[in-house]
Formats: C-alpha cells, structure tokens, sequence
C-alpha cells in the first residue's frame, strides 16, 4: 500500500542511503605521492634551478598518470566506479596543469620573470586546490590557504634556503592531509 | 492521487531497490559489498532485491576478480533508468500533490 506517510519515509531512506555514498575521500597514496614530487620540485629550485623545468617536465605528467591510476584502484576496492567523478578529477587537474603551462607565454614575451614562476605556480595551485576542497574533498580547502600563504611567503620573505623550506612546508602539508585522512577514519579508498 | 499511484512503477516501489536503482544512476558500477555497506542490508535481502531488478532487466550483473578476490558489480541498464525516470517522475507529482517529504 503506497501512501504519503509511506512515500515520504521512503525517499527520506533513499537519500540517506545516497547521503552515506557521497564524502568517499581521495587515498591517502595520492596526497603521500605529491608530497614527495613537490618537494624535490620545489627544493631543486636552491641547488639545481636550471634543472626545474625538466623535473617538472617528468614528474608532473607521471605523477598525474600515477594519481589517476591510484584513484581508480581505490575505486574499484572500494566497489564504487563512477566515470562522472573521474572525468571531473581529470578535467579540474588536467585545467591546472594547462593554467601552469599558460605561464610560458608571459616568461617568453618578458612580461614575467623566470624566477617568478614558482610563485604564479604556488598561486594556482592555491586556487586549485580550494576549489577541489569546495567541490569534493575538504581537506584541500587548509592545503589552498597553505599554498596562499607560501605564495606570499615567497614574495616577502628573505630567508637563505626559501624554496627549500617552501617545499618541505608544502610537502608536510599534503602529508598530513592524506594522514589526516586516515586518522579520522574515514573512508580512504587505499 | 489513485491514479497516480497506479502509474508507480511496482518494482521501483520497494524503497530499497528504489535507492539501489537511485545510487546505480550516480555511479556507473557499485559491488555487491559496497551496496551492502551503503544500504545496511543482509546479504540474502540484498541479494533477493538485486535479482529482482535483473529478472526485470533493470540492473546488470557482471563478475570480476579484484586484488584476487570475486566481486560481483551492479550497474542501470537504460530500461531501469527509464523506469526510474518514469517512476520518479510520478513521486515527484505526488510530493506536488501533498506537500514536500519530511527533513531528517
């Protein structure tokens, strides 16, 4: 017998049930992976900065190969395939990485500095990263504010080694991000 | 009322195969275990409900090893999502009709 009482009570369960499926965190892995890249990427800035570009170069297409790769496998254990999440993952990292590519022409023309670009890459990231955390995974909301203050952090700061303690901040932040994610409990796909 | 009532779609109207065919339109695949997670269900009452949308041909049933272990991975078919549609479609005008569904 269908009735009002009855319907409501059954659409209150169907979005519990929808409401339980949502919230699935990135793997740890993912964060772990990053937080290693970024620190070489951004410490070789101190000791090898010709050698920047070409680190990038690598690393930047394997680490979002490797991600994509880590974000499947946690979805397929987790048993929760959606193409949907996966193809907005792509297209808002694959964004990132073509707004980091965008900086070239400005370098090119003299508009901007070499040695700014790290900064104008600490910048976007910054937006990226606060974006994801609106869209989909919170913890990258305190990683966008860490990225904001970095990137002041290396307009102001006159400190030897400031790439170095850069990129070990950088790095620590997104280790903790994806500790954190396991700490609480809650549903890292790993 | 009473007639729209009659336009509800009678397998959809069980609210557990109503909120697995809801999830299986967000996500393309879900595991029977994640499905089981997800809906705090028994295995056997899980199980007796997925079947009855595969012998309706609104889910698809397909099997594969995963780190070695057998999984079993439910996804819509394009009739269960019209069906879905249609029956949603049917709650929503009710709802319409009576007012908004009660917040948690």
């Amino acid at each position: 017998m269908t009735d009002d009482g009855q319907i409501r009570e059954d659409l209150n369960y169907v979005r519990g049930v929808l409401r339980r499926s949502e919230g699935v965190d990135n793997p740890a892995s993912i964060y772990f992976l990053w937080a290693v890249l970024s620190f070489f990427g951004y410490a070789i800035l101190d000791f090898e900065p010709d050698k920047t570009g070409i680190y990038w170069a690598f690393a930047g297409p394997i680490g979002g190969v490797l991600s994509a790769v880590l974000g499947s496998r946690a979805a397929r254990r987790l048993g929760q395939v959606s193409d949907r999440k996966g193809w907005v993952e792509t297209l808002h990292w694959a964004g990132m990485m073509v707004g980091v590519l965008l900086v070239i022409p400005l370098v090119a023309t003299g508009r901007l500095a070499p040695d700014d670009i790290p900064r104008v890459i600490l910048l976007i990231l910054a937006l990226t990263y606060w974006s994801a955390g609106l869209r989909d995974d919170r913890r990258f909301l305190p990683l966008g504010a860490v990225m904001a203050g970095l990137y002041l952090f290396t307009i102001y700061a006159r400190v030897p080694y400031l790439w170095t303690i850069t990129a070990t901040v950088l790095s620590m932040s997104l280790a903790a991000a994806g500790i954190l994610g396991v700490a609480r409990g809650r549903r890292v796909a790993e | 009322m009473k007639n729209e009532i009659e336009r509800l779609d009678r397998v959809l109207e069980h609210r557990l195969r109503l909120a697995i065919a809801v999830l299986l339109t967000r996500y393309e695949r879900l595991s029977f275990s994640r499905l089981k997670e997800l809906t705090d269900e028994t295995d056997g009452n899980l199980g007796a409900n997925l079947r009855k949308l595969e012998d309706e041909g609104y889910v698809l049933v397909s099997k594969e090893f995963v780190d070695r272990k057998p999984v079993s991975w439910y996804a819509i078919t394009s009739s269960g999502r019209r069906a879905l549609k249609a029956h949603v479609e049917v709650l929503g005008r009710m709802i319409a009709q009576t007012g908004k569904p009660a917040r948690d």
